[in-house]
């Protein structure tokens, strides 16, 4: 009569505890398995990533070019004047171009009297028995001017005739791109 | 008294939990090992692999460097020692100077006037990093393209230099010119860090060099000279 009441035997109910009893078992087995896998995994990984091994392939390396500490030092020399000849070529201007670009804008009939060329600025004087050649001068670095080319700005500091020497002069300063 | 525990309530419950003793403690095991194991291993792992990529960048440089320096010619490398070490002296080289200015004199064929240098400091600074120069102050007798040409030259000659003046008039110019000169740095070729390639932008401009005038006529090198091209001498002190 008890066994029909009951709907769960004891017997039955034993069953399953132990069922439970087994899955924690083999649950708490793998995952302790698994923690001591993964430990092991990541400490032989550790051990293949080794700092010191590295550091050892560099000492070798750095032995083999302590070899050429000759070479070393010429290349260092090298690089060293190399990076300062180029800082003073980079920096210093090509007069020379400049003053044949003027002579070049000069025509027959006016002479150069002097030039004066620095860092800060550029002149020039001309001197001509006839207007017209200071004229074409002008001209001509007038259209250097509208073109973009050399010249940036002219500007006449004077024009002068001397009687006696029957010539004209011009002075301008000259401004360069 | 009553006591505080009984063992027989011990007994009950040991022998109900008895199965799941083991598997429990199975698990703290566990879970000590992550926490004392695991996760300094992987905060160790993590931080070596950051050592060892950037030691690895090191030694990836390192050999490079090797490999630039064990395939680099010797004669070349000297070379260009001698033509970058005399374009650029690394003391007041006066003869050289003076050399500098006949050879362009000559090549643009203006005469040569007065001359004046202006000397500076008497006691070279050998920590210096900046160019160091000597300024020649000379007079020019020629056509005013003449002194165009003599500056031409002038550039293209060594020691490098630099124009900062010239005044012309019917009868040549005057000049001021800086000549350029730097002691030798000190070499420090820690970690292989001085090794640093020629570039070909760097190649091209020592092309351009070895090109110019009075490479010969310069101070005296311990290493072994090097063939220089592109010069001739005409020192007027030799």
């Amino acid at each position: 009569m008890n066994d029909q009441i009951n709907l769960v035997s004891p017997k039955e109910g034993l069953d399953k505890q132990e069922k439970t009893i087994k899955i924690v078992r083999i649950g708490s087995i793998v995952f302790l398995s698994v923690v001591a896998l993964v430990a092991v995994v990541i400490f032989i990984i550790n051990m293949t990533y080794n700092v010191a091994n590295v550091q050892k392939d560099e000492e070798s390396t750095l032995v083999q070019i302590e070899q050429y500490k000759q070479k070393s030092a010429e290349l260092f020399v090298v690089n060293n004047r190399l990076s300062n000849i180029s800082s003073v070529i980079s920096k210093r201007k090509d007069y020379s171009s400049l003053i044949k670009s003027i002579l070049a804008i000069i025509p027959d009939g006016a002479n150069s009297n002097g030039m004066e060329l620095n860092e800060e600025a550029t002149s020039l004087s001309l001197t001509s028995t006839s207007l017209l050649p200071l004229q074409t001068f002008l001209d001509s670095a007038k259209s250097l001017i509208a073109k973009k080319q050399l010249i940036k700005n002219v500007v006449i500091n004077y024009l002068s005739a001397n009687e006696k020497t029957g010539k004209y002069s011009l002075s301008v300063e000259i401004d360069f791109l | 008294m009553k006591r505080f525990y009984n063992p027989d309530d011990f007994k009950l419950i040991y022998s109900q939990y008895k199965d799941l003793l083991i598997p429990f403690a199975t698990l703290v095991a566990g879970i000590f090992l992550v926490i004392y194991f695991i996760i300094p291993q992987f905060n160790n792992f993590l931080t070596s692999r950051n050592q060892v990529a950037q030691e690895n960048i090191k030694l990836k440089n390192l050999k490079t460097q090797l490999d630039y320096l064990t395939s680099m010619d010797d004669n070349t490398i000297n070379s260009e020692y001698n033509i970058l070490t005399n374009a650029l002296p690394s003391e007041k080289a006066y003869d050289s100077i003076l050399a500098a200015v006949y050879v362009a004199s000559g090549k643009s064929g203006v005469s040569l006037g007065d001359f004046s240098f202006k000397v500076g400091e008497l006691k070279d600074s050998q920590k210096t990093t900046t160019n160091l120069n000597i300024d020649l102050n000379l007079s020019v007798l020629g056509t005013v393209q003449g002194v165009a040409d003599f500056l031409e030259e002038l550039q293209k000659t060594a020691p490098v230099n630099q124009i900062v003046s010239v005044s012309t008039s019917s009868r040549g110019g005057q000049i001021l010119v800086r000549f350029y000169y730097q002691p030798l740095p000190p070499v420090n070729l820690i970690d292989g860090q001085s090794v640093i390639a020629i570039s070909p932008k760097e190649q091209k401009i020592i092309a351009q060099i070895a090109g110019w005038n009075n490479l010969q006529n310069q101070e005296s090198v311990a290493i072994p000279q090097g063939t220089i091209s592109g010069s001739f001498r005409t020192n007027p002190f030799q």
